[in-house]
């Protein structure tokens, strides 16, 4: 047993309470906070408490006993709090000055009541509830980071915690008043070795606790960092996939479209050519019919224009622009389709300018898209209808447009915004997801539900930049 | 079958004198024009006055059907009192709002097999075939299309 000197392996563990703090300390530099201070903290405390029994023989019993036992007891709560900042649920600081009070006001308690070896047991029941408690907290950080640091931590507060309560139990049940600190016996030296482990094995895993968790904080950091990389280039990629669906799209319906005015421009040329070359023309009928060419052609140009800026979209594009004028200018696009399809619109626009900041022809892409996802949720209804509405609420400006399908399924709803998600059959359903996108990067927000009275509402929301004067 | 006129010549004379009767007390034989776009119509009647050829313009199928006279031999257009006139050939633009241009070629010829119908389109052939042309004789000119063409077509069997 002589290995196991109770009063050189107390010294032993006081020591080292005194100087691995400091250890932890420069080694946790970069990654220490209120955790590793609490700790530090406890273990100086701790050395304070243990060096102070060691000078029993020497100094009055206030403090080797009563001041001892009440830092003993404040340490444990220390490293407590400690491992309660790393679980992000730490005791206000009143709350751990009040229990290192209790611990002060129970050690007087007890000498006001009990003899001195009952005194001891006592005290030691109480070192050994609170060390139980520190490896109880110790063990659900471990389940919390899944560290074996603060599982060993766990397990040495456990033996502590074990071997005081026992050395405790042995006083109530055998009565045995040689139980002092320094005793050669099993129970007194397997404290002291315990002391000796919780030092050794609290300090390193510790600072191995704290430098992983600080570790996975970078990882985490990074991981969320390269997912939002991640997300922005999806989202880049969305949008062109999406403008090139929409290029096929715009090229195949534009391009029959431009057919229109062109085979009118000839036919108007034919006509006048064959009128000049009967003879059968004035000035003033040359005149109206040059103009009618001219007026085909406008139109063609027009149509290209639009082909131009629906397609050739220019990102960076952010100044304040009307927004009525812009509900107006995709309305125009979709008329000659409405017009084939049969549908009638009902446009509601507010009395005065509405001025909104962003990207125009973005807005204009949302606008588009539930302009068309309205249109084909109409498709074989029996209202062919849609209303859309352009109006003020308080900082804020709505585009509203609800048409008459059957409204957006339970699923679209749950999924709104998701990519890849649309009732349409044809496309790639990506534009509600793009619309949202944008609508997000515009401090706006899109909102898709089902109407009370049938069919789909969507609401887009953007902020007012400059209010124009009325 | 569909034919597809690729070249014709045709001169305005030869056009002129099989269609206009000035002397005659008939009713003046009537060209429909069928297309959503009124610029289209317009200069295509604008080409018909030139030739001293009446014609109507309508912007969808529906219109010109219930500007026919109901129950009656032939293929009739409604006018003042007694004077309808009859219907001798129709311009139909393929691609119309509501019944598109291939039903109504459809409709026309189940009251009269031998009017002449000319189909102009921006559509390729292959997406005409798929609206079901076939066993139909109907000429098919491409917008934009030559006036030449569309005489050819329209006198032309």
């Amino acid at each position: 047993m002589t290995i196991l000197d109770s009063q050189t392996t107390l010294l032993l563990a006081a020591l080292l309470f005194m100087v691995l703090p400091f250890l932890v300390w420069w080694i946790t530099i970069a990654q220490r906070g209120h955790d590793v201070a609490w700790w530090c903290a406890g273990s100086l405390i701790a050395s304070l408490g243990l060096l102070l029994i060691a000078q029993r023989p020497w100094l009055p019993p206030i403090l080797t006993y009563h001041a001892a036992n009440t830092l003993l007891l404040a340490s444990l709560l220390l490293w407590s709090q400690s491992l309660r900042v790393i679980l992000g649920r730490p005791w206000p600081l009143s709350l751990v000055l009040i229990g290192v009070a209790a611990a002060a006001g129970y050690y007087s308690l007890l000498h006001a009541g009990l003899d001195a070896p009952a005194r001891g047991a006592a005290a030691r029941l109480a070192l050994g509830a609170l060390s139980l408690q520190t490896a109880w907290l110790a063990q659900k950080v471990a389940r919390a980071s899944r560290s074996h640091n603060a599982a060993a931590i766990s397990v040495s507060y456990l033996l502590l915690g074990i071997a005081l309560g026992a050395q405790a139990l042995l006083f109530f049940l055998g009565g045995d008043a040689a139980s002092s600190p320094f005793s050669k016996t099993a129970d007194a030296s397997l404290v002291a070795l315990a002391t000796l482990v919780t030092a050794v094995i609290g300090h390193f895993c510790l600072a191995g606790l704290v430098l992983d968790r600080s570790t996975h904080r970078q990882v985490e950091v990074q991981l969320a960092q390269a997912a939002a990389e991640e997300t922005v280039l999806i989202d880049t990629q969305l949008r062109r996939l999406d403008r090139e669906d929409r290029l096929v799209v715009v090229a195949g319906s534009l391009a029959h479209e431009l057919n229109q005015p062109l085979t009118a421009a000839l036919t108007q040329s034919q006509v006048a050519e064959r009128r000049l070359r009967l003879g059968k023309v004035d000035h003033a009928e040359l005149d109206d019919l040059l103009k009618k060419v001219g007026s085909s052609l406008e139109r063609a140009s027009g149509i290209l224009e639009r082909i131009r800026r629906a397609a050739l979209a220019r990102p960076a594009d952010t100044a304040p622009f009307e927004l009525r004028a812009t509900v107006k200018a995709i309305l125009e696009l979709f008329e000659t389709e409405w017009h084939k399809r049969g549908v009638s619109t009902e446009l509601t626009l507010c009395g005065q300018p509405v001025f909104v900041r962003g990207e125009e022809v973005a807005i204009s892409q949302v606008l588009g898209n539930l302009l068309r996802n309205a249109t084909e949720a109409l498709e074989g209804k029996r209202s062919q209808r849609i209303e859309i509405c352009c109006e003020t609420r308080e900082a804020s400006a709505r585009v509203t447009i609800r048409d008459h399908g059957d409204g957006v399924t339970e699923e679209i709803l749950a999924r709104w915004g998701e990519a890849f998600v649309g009732n349409r059959p044809q496309g790639l359903g990506l534009g509600l997801a793009i619309s949202r996108a944008i609508v997000a990067q515009h401090q706006g927000d899109l909102s898709l539900v089902n109407h009370p009275e049938g069919g789909a509402l969507a609401t887009l929301t953007l902020p007012i930049a400059v209010r124009g004067a009325s | 079958m569909l034919r597809t006129v690729i070249s014709a010549t045709a001169t305005e004379d030869s056009f002129v004198t099989s269609i206009a009767d000035p002397a005659s007390h008939r009713p003046v034989a009537t060209i429909a024009l069928v297309d959503d776009d009124e610029q289209i119509c317009l200069a295509l009647r604008d080409w018909l006055d030139l030739l001293e050829q009446p014609a109507r313009y309508y912007l969808s199928g529906e219109a010109l059907l219930g500007d026919l006279v109901p129950d009656c031999e032939g293929l009739w257009l409604r006018g003042a009192s007694d004077r309808h006139a009859p219907l001798r050939a129709a311009v139909i633009d393929l691609n119309l709002p509501g019944m598109n241009g291939v039903a109504l070629a459809r409709a026309l010829r189940r009251r009269d097999p031998e009017l002449r119908v000319v189909v102009i389109t921006a559509a390729h052939q292959e997406e005409l075939l798929r609206l079901g042309t076939e066993g139909q004789e109907v000429v098919c000119l491409r917008k934009p299309f030559s006036l030449d063409l569309l005489e050819q077509a329209l006198i032309a069997r």
